[in-house]
């Protein structure tokens, strides 16, 4: 068995909460100056709806529905005075916080569970599974007795948060990457070869690779992008 | 040998015997591989589109519903179906299991593992395919004849 210490790399999260924190800062220290921007509106309303609409829009533009709610009700939370005023209430909290919270993360969770897609591998056989790079946030491959050969279709379309889960392995699992990502290992009940090629984090995209009760082998291989001809 | 040109007729290649022969048949291989190798196969590499020549080409297989065609490095999805495809290439390629045809004349190794499969690797890549039981002799067999006939 094989395993690799992963180097500390700065994804794409990181860098989007280090902002909103930033910026949260700033909104607070403009807010307890008293510099608003008319008609009610604070710098906290201002930076916080703009960070909150970021948010919603990159949850919708990564197709995950399921995350919608949250920035959802936090939106709600920041302007409900504005929205008591519009419909002519009186107390500006129309609903408790919590329950709005609440209600976020039962939505998430709820459709989370409808709508959020986990690929699985089950194979008796031998088989190969053509992933697509915009969908690996969560693949799952279990159960495996044979043998199966994982390659990445449109890998331009990964940003770099994903995650192969390969468990209760007991044939040979080879998963096929381009060779500028960067695989973290975490292997875990095993007893099987885990062969990861050695690489240096070079601040390309990072996939994890999560192992578990594997008896059989798991063998990553990076995909050369040159040209392939064939000498004839 | 005789060969007839004559403009207005259609292009054909026809051989004339008393009875067909392993030699006969030799010809009718070796003519129709020629060509079959002339043929170009459109695959699409997201939003490229490129055009493989046979001797590209390791092998294909389904999955998800598609075809997949692989060379030695890469690999790209083709629009069409396998059956086609065996139709279209050169004798070189043969079917190796219900969802998969290899090109024979790139393997370079062929080994029979203990649950029954064979297990073919390719000249200049690091890509295996798993021969099924029932397709195994065929895929021996061709590679025995490729190999005589050379």
């Amino acid at each position: 068995m094989k395993e690799r210490k992963s180097g500390l790399h700065l994804t794409k999260s990181a860098v989007f909460w280090g902002l909103i924190l930033i910026l949260a800062a700033a909104a607070l220290i403009l807010d307890g100056a008293g510099i608003s921007f008319g008609m009610g509106f604070t710098a906290l309303h201002v930076v916080g709806g703009i960070l909150l609409l970021a948010w919603l829009g990159t949850e919708l533009f990564r197709g995950k529905i399921w995350n919608i709610f949250f920035p959802l009700a936090f939106l709600f939370m920041l302007f409900e005075g504005f929205l008591a005023g519009l419909l002519g209430r009186e107390d500006p909290n129309l609903i408790s916080n919590w329950i709005v919270l609440l209600a976020a993360l039962l939505l998430t969770i709820g459709s989370r569970l409808l709508f959020r897609r986990e690929k699985k591998g089950i194979a008796m056989g031998d088989r190969a599974l053509y992933l697509d790079g915009g969908e690996l946030e969560d693949v799952r491959i279990s159960e495996n007795l044979g043998k199966v050969n994982v390659y990445i279709i449109n890998p331009e379309r990964y940003e770099g948060e994903g995650r192969i889960t390969v468990q209760e392995n007991l044939g040979q699992v080879v998963i096929h990457l381009p060779e500028d990502w960067f695989v973290k290992s975490e292997v875990r009940e095993t007893i099987g070869a885990v062969n990861v090629p050695t690489q240096t984090w070079n601040g390309g995209k990072v996939i994890v690779l999560s192992v578990r009760e594997n008896i059989g082998e798991i063998r990553v291989v990076f995909e050369k992008s040159a040209d392939d001809r064939i000498e004839s | 040998m005789v060969i007839e040109i004559d403009p207005a007729s259609e292009e054909e290649i026809r051989v004339r015997a008393r009875e067909m022969t392993p030699a006969i048949r030799r010809i009718g291989d070796s003519l129709g591989t020629m060509l079959s190798e002339d043929v170009e196969i459109a695959v699409s590499e997201g939003e490229k589109e490129r055009f493989l020549l046979p001797r590209e080409i390791l092998y294909a297989e389904t999955a998800d519903g598609r075809v997949w065609i692989h060379t030695a490095k890469r690999f790209f999805a083709c629009s069409l179906r396998l059956y086609e495809l065996e139709e279209l290439l050169p004798r070189t390629f043969v079917r190796a299991s219900k969802s998969l045809i290899v090109n024979t004349a790139h393997i370079c190794s062929l080994m029979r593992t203990p649950t029954g499969l064979g297990e073919a690797e390719f000249r200049h890549s690091d890509k295996k395919v798993y021969i099924s039981r029932l397709y195994y002799k065929p895929v021996r067999d061709l590679i025995e004849e490729t190999r005589l006939k050379r």
